[in-house]
């Protein structure tokens, strides 16, 4: 499966670990696009068809929660699953994430097993048929 | 020396056993171990005497640490005094002393050595948290290529921001409170915790960590920022620097692997410390901060009170103790706690409208007594003494005044503070580089207008940065220095504080004004205006030059809401701009809105008030210098020029006793630079008025500014220029 991931932070090296660790999951091939905080985020989000985010929360401008609220608001991404990379300062935000509707969280820093992990639970099985796509789509005529 | 092992045994033994339970906020049992360990060196013993007596004097040593709080483990103490039992137990048993002492010699003084020598006993054993001790044995790190590039850019990153963090935690020293300047600096830090956890940096990555949750307790207001945690935190950039150099120079050197050597334990220690050391408490009574903990509870505290009514000369933490109502190791604990957050002179906090009404009662106490004094010449020749007396209570209530007076002054510095963020914001989101300058932050005014200049000023400099500031390529171009300037500055001048915003940017465009104001219709394309005129056409509603709308501003709102502000404060803005070098806007504000310094006229039996900011000159005009213009009405000739004349008498409709202009005074007068020429009957003089609002009969009546009561106890109304200058359009 080839899926296309926006990672969300505003550190440049802290996107090239997370596209590192996400990579070395294994979990099918993926394509990269990168945001340094929620307003680009959006911007991508609006132009890309995209399968996952995988955000910060803390970020200037316009942080991870606040990116979800936004996306929420959008009808044509408000289904697109939000993964928030946490922290122990930002711990006691977790409820407010799931909340506001992000699909997950993930303490960082995390192995890419862990990310795996994640990514099965949220999008389905990389290399199975039956993925999220196709599960979604259930359409009754 | 069998009697003196024998003491030596049961001071050691006393010694244990106090030990035992130690508890490091104890004072009295600390002392108590402290002078037997004094007793213990003064007695003579041979023999085992060397490596016994240093145990003795480094447990002695690391004692006086824990009093003074420099540090809090009592592991160390216990040990030690354990080695000093196994020496004197082989001793007097006759075994030859076998003990390696090294061990505990190092955990007793390692804490306060400041070499960074590695030891096995460190504050990880306490915490039980291998993690984030800094004890993390050299590890060698390796990488590929990947994380090569990612390293390259995590260095470059990193220190561009730790660089920030110096100027950021000097803004944070002034406000400590700005959660988000502190959100700010805490950023960076999260950043090199999440980068280097992923690529397993374990010492930057632990030192991150801990500043970081030392930032994270001050954002949620547990802990205050104060000149101890910024220093923590700038070792903790500074060790970040350093060892971000020598991955740089590994990477440099071409290897693909990497070893962390530098030791930060004891920086780990220090953030630890400081974390424990500010708590958020503030000088809080003692009573307060004994329920807080649990070890008092308010009726306890209530009985103590009343005992120390009887007994006034007691302190209540003596009391505490003696009444065993609480344990005195809280008691000493608490009263640490106290001393350690109590800074400065004590402050009361009061309610403004207290204030201002203070403010209030003593200017009417101010005229009371000139009430006095104006009578005062009728019983002064009789009574001398009475005469002295006055002059005393003259003195006394203008000292009470100033008092009065400086409550409410504040110095302005904190709203240029606020500057300071705002043009470092503007700076990164507008591309343009700017440096800030600032005088006279001590200078003082009135709290009530540095609330109200907060928003115009952020307005003022949003405008200078957005429509004067060049891009750093532009202003290179013109050949000026890439960093844009912004001046800020207070100064006093006569009654007035002035506060000046300089800029080298470049300057008002006059054609341009011009030519908006003429297709806006603010004025005809025929009118001459004069270059202050031009300037003060930026200030009219609704008017922008900005050839497009940005975050910054540009949306025609700003100047003539900083004009209205700034007049509404009785004040003045003036504009002085040079193309290409700059602008300068020039607010003179009055030091205090409840006083206004003026000029007292009168026009047949009537006294008004000219605020003397208005005054421009007063003269006896000739006979010659007055004639009518033609749908312009009476004109008074001033200095070559033409200004209209106000008949005072006319507008408030009363009696004047000069009818023609030449047996009068003209008093020029000027508002946002239009000059009128007020015709009046004589000056009475200057001086301070404390205004008072006119009540509701008078409060419609324009080119009245308010009230004032005069020393003979009559009512002088205060002119606005604006106003008057207003009816006497009106009337035509």
């Amino acid at each position: 499966m080839v899926y296309k991931v926006l990672v969300v932070d505003d550190s440049l090296p802290m996107r090239s670990v997370l596209k590192k660790t996400i990579k070395a999951s294994g979990f099918g091939s993926a394509e990269f696009f990168e945001a340094a905080n929620g307003q680009e985020a959006l911007l991508i989000l609006k132009k890309e068809w995209l399968d996952i985010v995988v955000t910060d929360y803390n970020m200037p401008e316009m942080n991870g929660l606040e990116l979800i609220q936004e996306m929420k608001k959008d009808d044509l991404i408000q289904a697109i699953p939000v993964l928030v990379i946490t922290t122990e300062s930002s711990r006691m935000k977790i409820d407010e994430f799931i909340e506001m509707g992000a699909a997950g969280y993930i303490k960082k820093p995390f192995t890419p097993e862990e990310i795996k992990a994640k990514f099965v639970e949220i999008l389905g099985e990389s290399n199975d048929d039956t993925g999220i796509e196709e599960s979604d789509n259930n359409l009754d005529f | 020396m069998k009697n003196e092992i024998e003491k030596i045994t049961q001071d050691v033994g006393e010694i244990t056993k106090l030990v035992k339970n130690l508890d490091v906020e104890d004072i009295p049992v600390l002392g108590e171990i402290l002078n037997i360990l004094s007793d213990i060196e003064e007695t003579e013993l041979n023999g085992t005497q060397t490596p016994f007596k240093s145990v003795v004097s480094a447990i002695k040593g690391y004692m006086g640490k824990l009093i003074l709080e420099e540090e809090t483990d009592p592991l160390p103490v216990v040990r030690g005094t354990e080695v000093l039992r196994g020496i004197i137990l082989s001793a007097s048993s006759g075994n030859d002393f076998s003990f390696d002492i090294d061990d505990v010699m190092q955990s007793l003084r390692f804490n306060g050595d400041t070499t960074l020598e590695t030891s096995k006993h460190d504050d990880a054993q306490k915490s039980g948290d291998d993690e984030l001790s800094g004890d993390v044995m050299p590890s060698e790190i390796s990488f590929d290529e990947e994380d090569i590039s990612i390293l390259k850019d995590f260095i470059i990153e990193s220190r561009d921001n730790l660089e920030n963090i110096e100027i950021k935690l000097i803004d944070l020293e002034q406000n400590p409170r700005d959660k988000d300047i502190i959100n700010e600096i805490f950023r960076p830090f999260h950043t090199i915790k999440g980068v280097s956890g992923f690529l397993d940096l374990k010492r930057i990555n632990i030192l991150a960590h801990k500043t970081e949750n030392l930032l994270d307790s001050a954002r949620r207001g547990e802990i205050i920022i104060n000149a101890m945690i910024t220093d923590v935190i700038l070792e903790s950039v500074d060790a970040l620097g350093k060892m971000l150099n020598s991955i740089e120079n590994a990477i440099d050197a071409g290897q693909n692997s990497f070893e962390e050597t530098l030791n930060i334990k004891l920086l780990l220690t220090q953030i630890d410390q400081a974390v424990s050391d500010s708590d958020a408490a503030k000088g809080k009574p003692l009573g307060k901060i004994l329920i807080e903990s649990g070890n008092l509870d308010e009726e306890k505290l209530q009985k103590a009170l009343n005992i120390q009514k009887t007994n006034p000369q007691k302190k209540l933490g003596e009391i505490l103790i003696h009444e065993n109502i609480v344990e005195s190791k809280n008691v000493i604990s608490a009263i640490r706690h106290q001393k350690s957050s109590q800074q400065g002179a004590p402050q009361v906090k009061v309610d403004t409208i207290k204030l201002d009404n203070l403010v209030d009662l003593t200017g009417e106490l101010v005229i009371a007594q000139s009430m006095i004094r104006q009578n005062l010449n009728k019983f002064a020749a009789q009574d001398q003494k009475f005469y002295q007396n006055m002059n005393q209570l003259g003195q006394i209530v203008s000292g009470l005044q100033k008092t009065a007076m400086s409550m409410r002054m504040i110095p302005i510095g904190s709203t240029f503070q606020k500057m300071v963020r705002l043009v470092r914001d503007l700076s990164k989101n507008s591309g343009r580089i700017l440096d800030l300058k600032m005088s006279g932050e001590e200078t003082e005014i009135d709290r009530n207008v540095v609330d109200a200049l907060y928003e115009p000023m952020v307005h003022m400099i949003r405008n200078s940065v957005d429509h004067g500031m060049e891009l750093p390529e532009e202003r290179e171009k013109k050949g000026k220095k890439r960093n844009g300037y912004i001046h800020l500055r207070a100064y006093h001048k006569g009654g007035n504080i002035v506060i000046e915003l300089e800029d080298d940017g470049k300057g008002l465009d006059k054609e341009k004004i011009l030519e908006k104001a003429i297709s806006q219709n603010i004025i005809d394309k025929n009118d001459v205006l004069s270059d202050p005129e031009i300037f003060d056409l930026i200030m009219q509603p609704g008017f922008s030059t900005a050839e497009k709308i940005t975050d910054i501003s540009g949306r025609g709102v700003g100047m003539d809401v900083v004009k209205k502000t700034i007049e509404g404060l009785r004040g003045r803005l003036e504009i002085q701009s040079t193309e290409g070098k700059g602008s300068t806007f020039i607010i003179s504000l009055p030091l205090t809105l409840a006083i206004i310094e003026g000029m007292l006229i009168r026009v047949g039996v009537e006294k008004y008030i000219i605020p003397t900011l208005a005054i421009l000159e007063s003269f006896k005009p000739n006979p010659r210098d007055y004639f009518t213009v033609e749908g312009k009405g009476e004109m008074i000739k001033f200095r070559d020029k033409i200004v209209p004349l106000i008949r005072l008498d006319r507008i408030f409709e009363i009696s004047a006793d000069s009818q023609n202009p030449w047996d009068g005074i003209v008093v020029v007068v000027e508002n946002k630079y239009e000059k009128r020429g007020l015709l009046i009957d004589e000056l009475l003089g200057k001086d301070e008025f404390v205004i008072k609002s006119l009540g509701e009969s008078l409060k419609g009546i324009q080119g009245l500014a308010g009230g004032s009561i005069m020393g003979d106890g009559r009512i002088g109304l205060i002119l606005d220029m604006e106003g008057l200058f207003k009816a006497c359009f009106e009337r035509g």
